[in-house]
């Protein structure tokens, strides 16, 4: 008898640690923080270009931040939506859909960068996937050439963008490694052309 | 991943390893001495590079965001990021054996 309670408790227990867990999920933001009214697109000099960004039903999990000293997950983003064209190929970007923004980083590590992510939806499966983050502090990767982010319009209708001068830089799946020279640790000279016709695994990694 | 490698073999499947160590103050092993005693512990004779600004440098060169495992194909082209030891073998005998 005392087991069969025992069984039932345990069922019990269960079931509310799964409601309770499922309560906890984050909600999404529908609602704006603060309404900011959109500002007039400027006129793009060369080598620039205005993207119109629109409201879509695309979101990303919210960027966690070592410094917040929190571990709760933070809750999904809005984003919205931008189409353009670089050289042949047309591009998705997303940008959140509410603000504030910004395209500088209070902080210099890439963990605790405060600088506005955009997303480029390189594999055109119109999702904003945690590969394709990029925080505009640095140049931004678009097809197989490099933009800065100028400006965002604080009311999120638009982003202006201009053409990078900097190397090719950043991993994007089906598109070429950017080029690389590193001094090795016992001297060694290597590049990507080092390993050119084998299989290359790079592997971020730390001694802790 | 030595794993991996012995079944493809180092003159097809390559590692190099880009370590976050030296933008971290350690007390006591210089990042150097700490990372070769680590790897010649784990018998582990890939290329390693120390970045001097850490995962900065991961980001800025290649849009890496923390740890993971990258892989390029000997074209040069990219074929997953931010990868499991799994997908990793499963995409280098697609690669390797296609």
């Amino acid at each position: 008898m005392n087991s069969d309670k025992g069984k039932v408790f345990f069922a019990w227990s269960l079931a509310m640690l799964v409601a309770v867990g499922c309560s906890t999920k984050p909600a999404l933001v529908e609602t704006p923080r603060e309404v900011v009214p959109p500002q007039v697109a400027p006129n793009p000099e060369p080598g620039q270009m205005v993207v119109k960004l629109k409201p879509s039903d695309v979101t990303r999990p919210g960027a966690f931040r070592m410094m917040d000293g929190s571990w709760d997950p933070p809750p999904p983003e809005k984003l919205s939506r931008g189409e353009l064209d670089v050289g042949s190929e047309h591009i998705t970007i997303f940008v959140p859909t509410y603000g504030p923004y910004s395209t500088q980083s209070a902080e210099h590590h890439s963990y605790s960068n405060t600088s506005t992510a955009i997303s480029v939806d390189s594999d055109n499966n119109g999702q904003a996937d945690s590969s394709e983050k990029w925080y505009t502090s640095l140049p931004v990767r678009l097809g197989d050439e490099m933009y800065e982010v100028k400006k965002f319009d604080p009311g999120g209708t638009w982003l202006l963008l201009e053409k990078s001068p900097t190397p090719l830089s950043g991993c994007v799946i089906g598109r070429k490694c950017p080029d690389f020279e590193f001094t090795t640790m016992e001297g060694k000279k290597v590049s990507l052309d080092t390993y050119k016709g084998k299989v290359l695994l790079l592997d971020v990694w730390s001694m802790t | 991943m030595k794993g991996i490698q012995e079944k493809f073999g180092s003159d097809k499947f390559e590692v190099l390893m880009l370590s976050v160590d030296a933008a971290f103050h350690m007390p006591g092993k210089s990042p150097l001495v700490g990372n070769r005693d680590k790897l010649q512990s784990q018998g582990v004779k890939w290329d390693n590079v120390l970045l001097p600004h850490g995962f900065d440098d991961a980001h800025r060169k290649f849009n890496l965001d923390g740890y993971g495992l990258t892989l390029v194909g000997p074209d040069g082209i990219v074929r997953g990021v931010d990868l499991y030891p799994e997908r990793v073998q499963q995409l280098t005998a697609q690669l390797l054996w296609k």
